[in-house]
């Protein structure tokens, strides 16, 4: 059959009249925004499932291919990532450490500024907690060859943490006011009412401390700051204890108490300063 | 020249079944062979090389039909305004029936040449109207990105379609085959 005959042909006609049958509905898809409305949404429908059949079988078998063409790249990839890893974990030791250390200058910072008189040493990072030890007491990075001297008190921000009891060449151990092992003289600054602070293992345990010797007739209030009286010259004057929960009276009748909630949270300590030197110490006042 | 039913003898009635099973297993592969352009990405348009297998046997009217089809199926993988991509494909088909039967010869070569004809002149066809005439900006990059790798893997694609449109000739016996070839040639 030459090309002519196929011109003149039926063929040729059907041809035609598809052509002219798909223009025209290509002519009115467009016309509508690029999608007949019935015509395609059905057809739309009707392969919606293979659509998503087929993009799941692509999506697998694109993943494998992936996976095998580009192992070496990952293996690499993977390993230098890795290495990265390591390097930003070390920086987020190094940070973390220079954020603690940034926090506990800031305290000692602004200890300088209200005492003046006081001589401390450099921040002392708390190390461990003591085993057992329902007064919260802990051990510190400093010791003997810091400078760091045995009854010395432990202080930051918030106020008194404690003394130094143990003592090594590197290390040190404080205990807290909590610890029925310390006594502090001390005032309760709205009143004047003066007294022992002196803890209990009653109220160790509920990181409360007690206050004793108060007088019979006392004027505390709850919430009342307590503060070192500094009378004994083992303690500045004016460091914050804790406020006043309550007060009763001693079993003896002689003398009431109040109990203290520490302004210091020993739970979150992190840092302290050991007060080396003041105004006073070793002063003994009347 | 219609043979009435009853005068058929049963090499005719076989050839007929036979016509009857391929065709309609060439529009189930041919279909079957539009699931993994449909999924989306890049990927090759399998019935072009579908349909070009289905213009290497059957009839002109056949392969008009298959055009539409996979035209419209192309359509619906690509996005295309409907039946734009079926216009060429009839066209297209219509073609490669006439030249399979006139000029060219039934065997994998000529089917790859025709397979890389269609497919590239798809893509430039699609850059012309997509890119060119309505002025897409980064014009190269649907070039190169798209419409050269979907060509690419079009082309790939072809090896595999052939070999399952070659199961379909299992369905020709010689003698059929001969028959079939005269069928086609009385239908010209």
């Amino acid at each position: 059959m030459h090309f002519n005959d196929f011109l003149r042909s039926n063929k040729f006609r059907v041809l035609l009249c598809v052509i002219a049958l798909l223009t025209g509905v290509m002519l009115y898809s467009v016309r509508q925004g690029g999608h007949t409305d019935v015509l395609s949404r059905m057809l739309y429908t009707i392969t919606y499932p293979v659509r998503q059949f087929s993009a799941g079988i692509s999506k697998q078998v694109n993943e494998k291919l992936d996976t095998y063409y580009h192992a070496k790249a990952y293996r690499e990839e993977n390993a230098l990532l890795r290495e990265q890893i390591a390097l930003l974990n070390k920086q987020l030791i190094g940070y973390e450490e220079a954020m603690n250390e940034l926090g506990a200058l800031r305290e000692q910072l602004s200890l300088k500024q209200k005492h003046t008189d006081f001589v401390m040493s450099e921040p002392a990072t708390v190390l461990i907690p003591l085993t057992n030890d329902l007064s919260d007491g802990f051990m510190i990075n400093l010791g003997e060859e810091d400078g760091i001297l045995l009854n010395a008190p432990v202080i930051c921000a918030q106020g008194l943490v404690g003394v130094i009891t143990e003592l090594s060449p590197h290390y040190a151990v404080v205990t807290t006011i909590l610890s029925p092992e310390l006594s502090v003289g001390a005032l309760v600054l709205q009143t004047g009412d003066t007294g022992i602070v002196e803890g209990t293992l009653r109220y160790a345990a509920e990181d409360q401390t007690k206050m004793i010797y108060l007088e019979e007739q006392h004027s505390i209030e709850q919430n009342d700051l307590v503060i070192t009286a500094g009378t004994t010259g083992l303690f500045p004057y004016g460091l914050p204890i804790g406020n006043v929960t309550e007060t009763a009276m001693e079993e003896t009748g002689l003398t009431a108490y109040a109990v203290l909630e520490p302004t210091v949270d020993f739970s979150a300590l992190e840092a302290v300063t050991v007060l080396l030197d003041f105004e006073g110490k070793g002063v003994s006042l009347p | 020249m219609k043979i009435k039913r009853s005068s058929r003898t049963g090499a005719e009635k076989k050839l007929r079944w036979m016509n009857a099973a391929r065709k309609t297993l060439s529009l189930v592969l041919l279909l079957l062979s539009a699931i993994p352009m449909l999924g989306g990405g890049v990927k090759g348009l399998w019935v072009i090389p579908a349909a070009v297998c289905i213009c290497m046997q059957e009839s002109m009217y056949f392969c008009m039909l298959m055009g539409v089809i996979s035209g419209i199926l192309i359509d619906l993988a690509c996005d295309s305004a409907l039946c734009a991509n079926a216009i060429f494909m009839v066209c297209f088909c219509t073609a490669a029936s006439l030249l399979f039967s006139q000029l060219l010869r039934r065997s994998f070569l000529h089917y790859l040449f025709m397979t890389a004809v269609c497919t590239f002149l798809r893509a430039g066809a699609s850059y012309l109207f997509t890119a060119v005439l309505f002025r897409t900006e980064s014009r190269s990059v649907l070039w190169s990105a798209i419409l050269l790798p979907s060509a690419y893997r079009t082309m790939l694609a072809a090896i595999p379609v052939y070999l399952l449109f070659l199961l379909l000739t299992k369905l020709r016996t010689g003698r059929v085959r001969s028959m079939d070839a005269a069928a086609v040639r009385r239908d010209w």
